[in-house]
């Protein structure tokens, strides 16, 4: 592991060798700008932007490319450079379409910032532009615009490197290229969307997403894919209290910087399905119940119920802290049953897809023992033998029209969930839960990477996080031993009790978690793809 | 002490105990002679400070020398105190109050530290960057014939003797976007 | 002032010099008052018709622009510049152009510059005209009051000419001008002039050796020159007192290098001097507009760099270069690097300053105006102490506080 140490723009800087000159660069705060380079991606070095003057060489050399040398002396600032940077611009711009009031990219592309940021200079060009396919959909989710593709082969690379699945490719040549698929063939990957987020450009964009908002409205807040149990780690943008996409976060232990297209998207399934009132089967009038009001129900249910006889069936797509809360309810007040569902699973593949739909699987069997957790089965031999009064419901279920048929019967079920779903049917008492984008917890992913998701959308005035209602229903009750102030008070009492979160600190889950003990950790598979390249 | 100029405005940080030292010394040392405070004003660093949150910057003058200068205070959040100069300069009798106005910063030693710009009975500190754009202030009723001489009439002395809350904010805004930022190089750093 | 009531009785020797049982009287004048021009309340402690104590009530105008201004970018500051100094809204503006480009470390073209002093000089016959009618207004002389504002309607008249409106101007921008001066300015405002060299004329004749006028001008609402200076004052205050202090002298900036034009001083700091001041004020601005049109050179009044500048309308909409410039230009503001800088100017009262913090972004993260009339309306207590209630309608009057200035 020997280093190497050279001289940019007068800031010595000392890195391992085989290092590139950008990423020496970076890690001194200087920014090369680029448009084919990714780090996850193999080097093209097609763009041109990246070019810099380096001291003995004869031409300017690609930064993305060459690797650093000792005594190397490099001038990415220079007017020398900057000359470059502009000419490179002024050709990249000549077939450039005029479309930045109708293009999805405006306000995050890199061709605008970098006009702006290196060159702002007319263009002395003054040919008729280059005509090709525009709005011409790839797929089932992604949309082309040709004439905006600067060529930079990031997408061709992706579908190379990372999906394999080969689906797209440059055809023609010269000024006539063009990215597309093979002639019949749609781009139908289940990783299309990530060729969006890595498109400097317009070029390729989310027909989910087109038109639909402009990106400065955007707030954007940090939070885990629910959809599998990967934990994908992404971003939410919302406005006004809307989510317009998911956007992947870059976390090497987990997902590096991709997400899979079904996770990306599933936001629509959760804000079209979501409960957003309080349900009492048994109440009179139109008006919606309290949520006040049917806690105390549920306390006065509670308290007539023996010891042993309340059954909790948990959800693996809860967060740890909600089941921390229902745990600690359930066991020291209750001594309850616990039963675990879920989230039928589904297909899996190599890159991030896992069959286990459920975000947080390996913290439920963390927090409450695997050996604790009786199935499904076990739950309606329960109900119908009469061993349980009363069924809690939390989470995200997927249950068997048998087991619906025992819930039925039970005297007095109560659910804490945040989605619609046919079992509800056989439900008394309905308490909305929040979404994942729309409260503070932590998931454990089943890499056994504890990753943390912050609240950016505003649930509605019904909607309470479980352990937030957990928390009021034990006071209720009488149980007074069950009291946190926020989402952190518990995640703080977690980590000091349970051995496997032993020494996690809520602050420090930030930027890409942290590792369960007694878990190995590993790196994305998508890194162990590109291991060896740069 | 740190001292810079950057576009041709020389500028120096000073410790809050130096402050009533310095300024003295800059308005009666011959070569400086720094007659007038132009200004005084505060800046808040919320979404970008580390050390300190607030800055209070003081801008002075000389007219025989015609030179300027500009003197910076950092305070941290939770200390917002700094010695008043109303004693040096009598220009910084209403600046200073405009400044603990607007953004809560309590000047020890001012004669009269009563809001200005606003009414007595607003809340919170308005150019403090986490005062909450949404939140409405109270009405305050139409004052009749009798009011006591203590409630919000200019001679009664200060907020604080009157029990009015000082530098505490409203409630919290939704979370600015942090602005995307490059480390602020100063033209000239003096040694 | 402290926390003392009302007292109730003078004492003995009190009543002996005055020969009646009186009380001391708290009364508000203002904030809506006939002789208070601008949204201000004075809360005055009377001994009959003599000021014990003054204390000044601003913030009925205050409008938040200081807080506005970090949500806008830089250039949808301007129209809020323009209701700072409304008397003199193209001051306002230049002096937060030149901030902005002091911050930027750009040049602006030299035509630029000349429209700019042009156009701050107009403005500043506006302001003083403004002050001379409203004063003579409160002091009974009404005639006065018409013909100042007769020519302050045809500067107004001159400003729609320029730009479109006669007081929300929005006329200037960072790294130039909207646009040119008109090609029939020069022609209308020798009209103009005409017109105002002959309502001057007949102001001094009606007012400049008056009795009355004088009787209540002179020796009235002195400052000496040491306190003066402690307080911050500048401009024709302070000229008055005698200091020879101007910022288009001491700190030149656009062309008054290039001009010549003298100081006009006072020497006893009374409201007369004042006045006096800035009828010759006025005079100067015209004979400095009359030689800016004379040297100013042809050319583009707005600089090249399309990271500051719009680019042109025909080529935003036809190549990508000026679109993208046009669009990051709107949607984020034009980018200055991160700094701060205090940049002043003369405004009509004084020094006016604008102290801009930036963090790089295209909006500023504070913006902070020092209004020349704040520092001269604090010092206004230790004037009136002792005197009588009717002298603070001149002295009022001739410190020349524009709401929008003072509460911003």
């Amino acid at each position: 592991m020997s280093t190497v140490t050279c001289t940019i723009d007068g800031v010595s800087v000392t890195v391992e060798k085989g290092t590139t000159i950008l990423e020496a660069a970076r890690t001194v705060g200087i920014e090369v700008p680029h448009f084919c380079y990714h780090p996850a991606l193999s080097i093209a070095a097609n763009c041109r932007m990246c070019l810099v003057h380096v001291e003995k060489a004869r031409n300017p050399l690609p930064a993305c490319h060459a690797t650093v040398a000792d005594g190397m002396v490099v001038d990415t600032a220079s007017e020398k450079t900057k000359h470059l940077q502009e000419a490179v611009l002024e050709f990249i711009l000549v077939n450039h379409p005029v479309d930045c009031p109708v293009c999805d990219q405006a306000g995050e592309c890199r061709l605008q910032d970098y006009y702006r940021d290196y060159s702002a200079r007319p263009s002395r060009l003054d040919v008729p532009k280059v005509g090709k396919p525009k709005a011409k959909p790839l797929g089932p989710n992604v949309i082309l615009d040709a004439e905006r593709c600067i060529l930079c082969t990031r997408c061709v690379r992706f579908t190379e490197e990372i999906s394999k699945d080969f689906q797209l490719q440059t055809i023609g040549r010269g000024n006539h290229t063009e990215i597309d698929t093979f002639p019949g063939t749609e781009f139908d990957s289940a990783y299309s969307l990530n060729t969006v987020d890595i498109c400097p450009v317009g070029a390729l964009t989310s027909r989910d997403f087109r038109f639909k908002k402009r990106v400065w409205l955007l707030s954007r807040h940090e939070t885990v894919c629910a959809g599998c149990a990967r934990g994908c780690a992404s971003f939410v943008d919302h406005a006004d209290n809307t989510v317009y996409r998911y956007v992947p976060r870059y976390n090497p232990y987990v997902n590096d910087h991709w997400m899979c297209d079904a996770g990306r998207l599933r936001f629509h399934e959760l804000q079209d399905h979501r409960l957003r009132s309080v349900m009492n089967r048994d109440a009179k009038g139109d008006a919606e119940p309290s949520v006040g009001e049917t806690l105390e129900r549920i306390a006065e249910a509670l308290r007539l119920t023996e010891n042993g006889r309340l059954g909790i069936l948990l959800s693996p797509s809860l967060s740890n802290e909600d089941i921390y809360a229902l745990r600690r309810f359930g066991k020291e007040a209750m001594g309850a049953r616990f039963y675990v569902g879920g989230r039928a699973p589904g297909d899996a593949d190599e890159i991030l897809v896992m069959a286990d739909k459920n975000a947080n699987r390996l913290g439920l069997e963390t927090l409450v023992s695997k050996a604790a957790l009786k199935s499904l089965d076990a739950l309606a031999k329960d109900l119908g033998s009469g061993a349980i009064d009363v069924l809690l419901i939390a989470g995200e279920h997927e249950l068997s029209d048998a087991v619906i048929e025992a819930i039925d019967k039970a005297a007095h079920v109560v659910a804490l969930t945040n989605l619609d779903a046919p079992w509800l049917r056989a439900v008394d008492r309905v308490l909305p839960t929040p979404q994942t984008f729309e409260y503070d917890g932590t998931y454990v992913s089943a890499t056994g990477r504890v990753q943390r998701f912050e609240r950016g959308v505003q649930p509605g005035p019904s909607v309470k996080p479980a352990w937030e209602l957990v928390c009021k229903l034990a006071k209720l009750y009488g149980y007074a031993d069950l009291d946190f102030a926020s989402v952190r008070s518990i995640f703080k009492e977690i980590s000091l009790g349970e051995a496997a979160f032993r020494g996690m600190n809520w602050k420090a889950l930030r930027p890409f978690g942290a590792q369960l003990a007694g878990v190995a950790e590993t790196m994305s598979p998508t890194i162990h793809a590109r291991a060896g390249k740069h | 002490m740190q001292a810079y100029a950057h576009r041709g405005d020389e500028c120096v940080v000073v410790a809050r105990d130096q402050l009533v030292a310095v300024a003295t010394h800059c308005r009666d040392e011959p070569s400086m002679h720094f007659d007038m405070v132009v200004d005084i004003t505060a800046i808040d660093h919320l979404e970008t400070f580390d050390e300190f949150r607030f800055e209070v910057v003081y801008h002075l003058y000389s007219l025989p020398h015609k030179h300027r200068l500009r003197i910076k205070v950092r305070l941290d959040e939770d200390d917002v105190h700094v010695p008043s100069v109303s004693g040096v300069w009598k220009g910084a009798l209403w600046t200073e109050r405009e400044t603990y106005d607007m953004f809560g910063i309590l000047f020890d030693g001012h004669p009269d530290l009563r809001r200005l710009l606003l009414y007595p009975e607003f809340e919170g500190h308005p150019l403090r960057k986490d005062y909450g754009f949404a939140d409405i202030q109270p009405l305050v009723p139409l004052t009749d014939i009798g009011v006591p001489m203590s409630l919000g009439t200019p001679f009664a002395g200060t907020n604080r003797e009157r029990g009015i809350a000082v530098g505490e904010g409203t409630s919290a805004a939704g979370k600015a976007l942090i602005p995307q930022t490059t480390a602020f190089k100063p033209d000239v750093v003096y040694k | 002032m402290s926390t003392e009531t009302v007292r109730e009785y003078l004492t003995e020797e009190e009543e002996d010099r005055i020969g009646l049982h009186t009380q001391e009287m708290i009364l508000n004048m203002g904030p809506s008052h006939p002789a208070t021009h601008g949204t201000v309340k004075f809360t005055l402690r009377l001994e009959g018709e003599t000021i014990r104590d003054l204390d000044p009530d601003i913030g009925y105008l205050h409008r938040g622009f200081e807080k506005m201004c970090e949500n806008a970018t830089y250039t949808h500051a301007f129209p809020y510049t323009d209701r700072l100094n409304y008397c003199s809204p193209f001051i306002n503006n230049v002096g937060y152009a030149l901030a902005v480009e002091k911050l930027l470390g750009i040049e602006i073209t030299e035509r630029c510059k000349y429209v700019r002093t042009i156009i701050s000089e107009l403005h500043r016959i506006s302001d003083h005209l403004t002050c001379l009618a409203a004063t003579s207004l409160e002091l009974g002389a009404f005639t006065v009051f018409l013909y100042g504002v007769q020519s302050r309607e045809e500067i107004y008249v001159l400003t729609e000419e320029i730009c479109g409106a006669r007081l929300t101007v929005s006329y200037v921008r960072i790294g130039g001008l909207t646009d040119d001066l008109p090609e029939s300015f020069a022609d209308h405002w020798k009209l103009v002039k005409r017109r105002l060299d002959k309502n001057l004329y007949d102001i001094d004749k009606l007012i400049g050796r008056n009795r009355i006028f004088i009787d209540r001008m002179q020796n009235t609402g002195i400052l000496d020159t040491e306190t003066a200076i402690s307080y911050g004052c500048t401009g024709p205050f302070l000229r008055a007192c005698g200091v020879e202090y101007d910022v288009r002298d001491a700190a030149p900036y656009l062309v008054y290098d290039r001009l010549d034009w003298t100081m006009p001083t006072g020497t006893r700091g009374d409201n007369w001097d004042r006045f006096l001041i800035r009828l010759a004020e006025i005079e100067q601005s015209i004979s400095m507009i009359d030689q800016c049109i004379e040297q100013m050179p042809e050319g583009p009044v707005r600089i090249d760099d399309w990271r500051v500048v719009l680019p042109p309308k025909d080529e935003v909409y036809n190549s990508i270069e000026a679109m993208m410039a046009h669009f990051k230009l709107i949607m984020e503001g034009l980018k200055v690097p991160p700094g701060e800088v205090y940049s002043y100017t003369e405004g009509a009262n004084g020094e006016l300053g604008f102290f801009i913090v930036s963090d790089g972004s295209g909006k500023p993260s504070r913006v902070h105006v020092r209004p020349p009339c704040y520092h001269l309306v604090a010092a206004l207590p230790e004037i009136m102490r002792g005197k009588l209630i009717q002298d603070l309608v001149p002295t009022f009057d001739t410190i020349n506080m524009i709401g929008g200035e003072i509460d911003r």
